[in-house]
């Protein structure tokens, strides 16, 4: 090698050395201080060991401080490349807080959304690391050309490649629409926190510490719905991304891989029969029922402490990838309720954008939500959901365990048939009905109903009908088989096999969408 | 004519007469009373003289295991007229529920009437037109009947065209049960705001819930009201000219004289001496529109953000624009709601959109933050982002935050983009980073004395700064716009930019679905 060669080489990799200390050991520390760990330390976690391989990592910063100092930045605080997570590649964004904050300025926000540009064109899952102050203040930067407000990019790259954001760090402003454009949003319990902004605004840009609670991770999963899982600290949070890349495909153009799996596809279920009361007034825990269908009763709920009346989450049939959608007697309420209904808004499109089967375990009881939810548009919210479930051509099985009332939520898990599923099984014990409401709408409106209008013909649609009827009748187009409740695992494996190749074409229109509620 | 043919010629005349009778005399009077029209009686306001095609007239509530099997009341049509008919000479499909017939309630054969109709419409690609009044449900699931796979099979047929046709709702008596649903997919919802009510079936136990006055200003799921039916119907011709037949055809241009060049001196005098202060934005919208005409939806839901639909130089556009008058003019989630509806609605059917805007954008909050104002803001321009139809933004004054992504600004996808020479883009307004960048300073000036000098010479520093007579000179960045305009020429400028668009193409990455924050 000459001396040139050599020289340059010494040159590089006193950049990559420097690179490992983003912006210095100081700066680490207070990282490490809070709980928090480095844009490297984190990628490490996310990758198969040693698949890390950097893009961009000569970069620094072209931008100016107001009274005209140019700071050190190395990677202007953004580290890109490529990894493999679970042995498939996945593009990675990891803001360095060490470095100015992991504020964005130019080349930042450059390496941001061209590695998302990259990733979008290849097809290839993009995570986002994101610990970052925000906009950097204070400082004027080169004039950016020929891109796009990266939030378009990400838009427009929405249900083309999986997007996910671990938010370890600050998230506010304008900032804040980074993780909500992606698919899935992973907090993390120690560090996360996401505020549009406020009296708080000018602290979180110092880096000052804030008081925790505010738009933390719990705030989010538990109040405003923007947050679908949570760590209870940056470890376990890469953890559960790493975990949830496995339920989804590259793009929208593969099938996610099937898991191994040891668990028996023809096995019973003979809990099914304890955990689940014949008795409709008892509640349980429809969790435990998913534990004993699915595969080594594993599951990944998404917005577990979220609208809880609802349950989403992803598991496996014999190694194929789902997304199961259930009631949840336990915790009361209605499966209709605005944020449930948002809920399975968000589930239900991720999953007909990537071609995963939903299961729906059907068991809604009699009650509707009331007032408070109608003010807040009620029938919009399921008028929402019901556009994406009649809609997607995704596989779509049903099993009614106990209830399915059309007015109560049954409609939106495929029951009538006629709404879009595919295959309906129900137990033995199942009944089904039109309206759960008891509102007698002469006392509650009045104006000209006619005086026997309920027990004349009102009553007609009240009322429940035990499957043995409802399944008599294949005009009622409600059932499609009675199954015993020991078999329901067997029963979804095979109706996972036969849909397998499912294709189904939808009238033409002249755009991508139709004009659905909001 | 023999007798042979007679014989049915006049058992098809009384059947005519029963259909003509509806649901009997005392009923009939009953619907007047309450200042109300019959089924009949609106489709025949709506229709052309003479165009109106019934189809299944013949229909009865026809039950074959019950004695008689009609039943024991009159149900001329199971409850259902409908057909078709042209409106100003444009074909569309139309049902109207039968209030005189059993409380308008769904009957089995009623509901796959409507159901049929609404699938016809997507066939031969007509608008449908749906006049609401209806107790309810008495349709069935029992013996086979088909009533709820009829529900299932409409709820469906309305998802599966949506944004193929469009579809109109006008709520003239009540609408519960399942059938709400039908309301709440509809494109539009005209009310009558004296009978109109619209309620899936909870509990409700406030005055006037659920009525046209709630769904208007509570639930967002109205968008005009009207004071009689003959009103609502007439406002449901109106609202029809602006719009095409269908996805595959474009909307009829309605020449008007109003000239396109027309440089209209007044609209230097909306906007108040201080900046401060707030100005009614339908007074811009007066100025500039074809003979200063606006057909505005869902007025008195977040009045902030107003939405509807005007011409420019005869070409159909929706207008959206934010109201300082209101709240500021601020982004909220029902605004982002109310825009979300209309801007999936224009571009599914390629209707242009016009954007006017004057906003400081999302407030900061606890009270937003629950209500997710983040994912609102997200929704706005993960929707912005999917529009392919024709965009022409307008930003008059300020343009701070998130209304630069989601009301269309540079870089964001507008197919043109003008500001007033008064437009300040910023990230966040200016005081906040004043006090943001400046923070050190001003605490010292605070306790050192001259706080306000030094407030007031900052603060204009930043303003000039942000100027749009600064920020202009660069044309490849965000905060920018394509041509800086005077004031008085802007509805020369929308016209000129819409003529230009008129053969745009403009296409997306390839995806199934994309997957929306909210």
């Amino acid at each position: 090698m000459g001396k040139r060669m050599d020289e340059a080489i010494e040159r590089y990799r006193q950049i990559q050395k420097t690179n490992l200390l983003g912006g210095g050991q100081k700066h680490i520390q207070r990282q490490h201080d809070r709980g928090k760990l480095t844009a490297r330390e984190r990628i490490e976690l996310l990758a198969d060991p040693g698949t890390f391989s950097e893009l961009g990592s000569a970069v620094g910063s072209t931008g100016k401080r107001l009274d005209g100092r140019v700071t050190e930045a190395p990677c202007d605080g953004a580290v890109v490349g490529t990894s493999e997570v679970n042995g498939r590649r996945v593009m990675v964004y990891a803001s360095d807080f060490t470095v100015l904050g992991g504020s964005t300025a130019m080349q930042h926000l450059f390496k941001f959304a061209q590695s998302l540009e990259m990733a979008a064109r290849w097809g290839i899952p993009m995570v986002n690391l994101l610990d970052s102050s925000g906009g950097r203040l204070g400082h004027i930067d080169q004039v950016s050309a020929g891109i796009e407000w990266h939030f378009r990019i990400q838009s427009k790259y929405s249900g083309v490649i999986p997007q996910i954001t671990v938010l370890m760090g600050p998230c506010i402003a304008g900032g804040a629409y980074l993780p909500t454009l992606c698919d899935f949003l992973v907090m993390s319990r120690v560090s996360g926190f996401m505020w549009l902004g406020g009296p708080r605004q000018t602290a979180a840009a110092t880096s000052e510490q804030i008081d925790e609670n505010i738009g933390g991770a719990d705030y989010h999963m538990q109040l405003s719905g923007s947050c679908d899982l949570v760590g209870d600290d940056d470890a376990e949070s890469i953890a559960l991304c790493r975990k949830l890349l496995r339920y989804l495909p590259q793009s929208w153009r593969e099938r996610v891989p099937s898991w191994e799996t040891a668990d028996d596809p023809r096995r019973t279920v003979e809990a099914l029969t304890e955990l689940v009361p014949d008795e409709y007034e008892q509640a349980y825990d429809m969790r435990a029922v998913i534990a004993a269908l699915v595969d080594d009763g594993d599951s990944l709920e998404i917005k577990d402490a979220y609208a809880s009346s609802l349950i989403t989450c992803f598991a496996r049939f014999a190694g194929r990838v789902v997304g199961v959608v259930a009631a949840n007697p336990a915790a009361g309420g209605s499966v209709l309720e605005v944020d449930c209904c948002d809920k399975y808004y968000r589930f239900l499109q991720v999953l007909d954008a990537y071609g995963i089967p939903l299961v729906n375990l059907v068991d809604t009881p009699p009650r509707l939500p009331g007032e408070a939810e109608e003010a807040r548009g009620l029938l919009r919210h399921v008028g929402k959901i019901a556009d994406v479930y009649a809609t997607s051509t995704i596989p779509k099985i049903s099993v009614v365990l106990r209830e399915a009332w059309a007015d109560a939520g049954a409609m939106v898990m495929g029951v009538p048939k006629t709404m879009g599923s595919d295959l309906v099984y129900a137990w033995p014990i199942a009944r089904f009905g039109i309206e759960a409401s008891r509102l007698d709408y002469r006392e509650v409106y009045g104006r000209g109903i006619e005086e026997d209008a309920a027990g004349a013909y009102l009553e007609r649609s009240r009322g429940a009908l035990d499957v043995f009827d409802a399944a008599y009748a294949w005009t009622a187009q409600v059932v499609d088989e009675i199954i015993l409740p020991s078999d329901t695992r067997r029963k979804i494996i095979e109706a996972l096999a036969l849909t397998a190749g499912k294709h189904e074409e939808l009238p033409r229109r002249a755009k991508s969408h139709g004009s659905p509620p909001t | 004519m023999g007798r042979w043919m007679d014989g049915y010629l006049a058992r098809l005349a009384r059947m005519r007469k029963e259909n003509l009778a509806a649901g009997g005399e005392e009923r009939v009077a009953a619907q007047h009373a309450l200042g109300k029209l019959t089924a009949r009686e609106r489709i025949e306001a709506l229709a052309d003289p003479g165009s109106f095609v019934e189809l299944g007239s013949a229909v009865r509530d026809f039950d074959p295991f019950r004695q008689p099997p009609e039943g024991d009341r009159p149900s001329p049509g199971d409850g259902v007229v409908m057909g078709l008919a042209t409106v100003d000479g444009r074909q569309v499909a139309v049902y109207a529920t039968d209030f005189t017939v059993m409380s308008g309630s769904l009957g089995n054969q009623g509901v796959w009437k409507i159901a049929e109709l609404v699938e016809m419409a997507g066939h031969e690609l007509l608008p449908v037109i749906g006049m609401l009044d209806s107790a309810g449900s008495r349709f069935g699931l029992d013996w086979g009947k088909v009533g709820l796979a009829g529900m299932g099979r409409l709820v469906r047929a309305t998802c599966l065209y949506s944004g193929v046709i469009p579809q109109i709702a006008l709520l003239l008596g009540p609408c519960t049960g399942p059938f709400a649903q039908v309301a709440a997919r509809s494109d539009f919802v005209i009310a009558n705001r004296k009978t109109g009510f619209l309620w899936l079936g909870g509990e409700l136990s406030s005055e006037g819930a659920g009525s046209a006055e709630f769904h208007m200003t509570t639930a967002g799921q109205c968008d005009v009201l009207a004071d009689s039916d003959e009103e609502a119907i007439a406002l449901a011709r109106r609202l029809l000219v602006f719009l095409p037949s269908s996805c595959w055809e474009a909307p009829p241009v309605v020449a008007s004289g109003d000239d396109p060049h027309r440089r209209e001196e007044r609209l230097l005098d909306v906007m108040p001496d201080n900046p401060k202060f707030t100005y009614d934005m339908h007074e811009i919208i007066r100025l500039i529109t074809d003979d200063g005409e606006l057909f505005e939806l869902k007025e008195d839901f977040a009045p902030n953000l107003i939405v509807g639909f005007a011409r420019f130089d005869g070409i159909p556009v929706g207008l959206v624009a934010s109201n300082p008058d209101e709240l500021s003019g601020i982004m909220e989630p029902n605004s982002s709601d109310k825009y979300d509806k209309l801007m999936m609605f224009l571009d599914a059917f390629d209707i242009p959109m016009v954007t006017l805007s004057d906003t400081t954008a999302y407030p900061p909050g606890d009270k937003w933050e629950r209500m997710g104002v983040i994912r609102h803001g997200a929704k706005n321009l993960h929707g912005y982002t999917h529009l392919t139809n024709r965009k022409v933004t307008v930003v008059l004054r300020r343009s701070y935050g998130g209304s630069n992504i989601t009301m269309g600004c540079s870089k964001m996808g507008p197919d043109f983009i003008f500001g007033w020479p008064t437009v300040e883009f910023a990230p966040t307004g200016p005081e906040a980073i004043v006090q943001a960048i400046f923070h050190k300073e001003l605490a010292k000036a605070k306790e050192e004395g001259g706080f306000q000098e030094l407030y007031d010479m900052l603060l204009g520093a930043v303003r000039e700064q942000f100027s749009v007579l600064n920020l202009a000179k660069l044309f490849t960045t965000y905060y920018t716009v394509h041509e800086v305009i005077d004031p008085r020429d802007t509805r020369a400028h929308i016209i000129a930019a819409l003529h230009a668009s008129t053969r745009k193409q403009e296409d997306l990455p390839a995806k199934k679905r994309f997957i929306k924050p909210a």
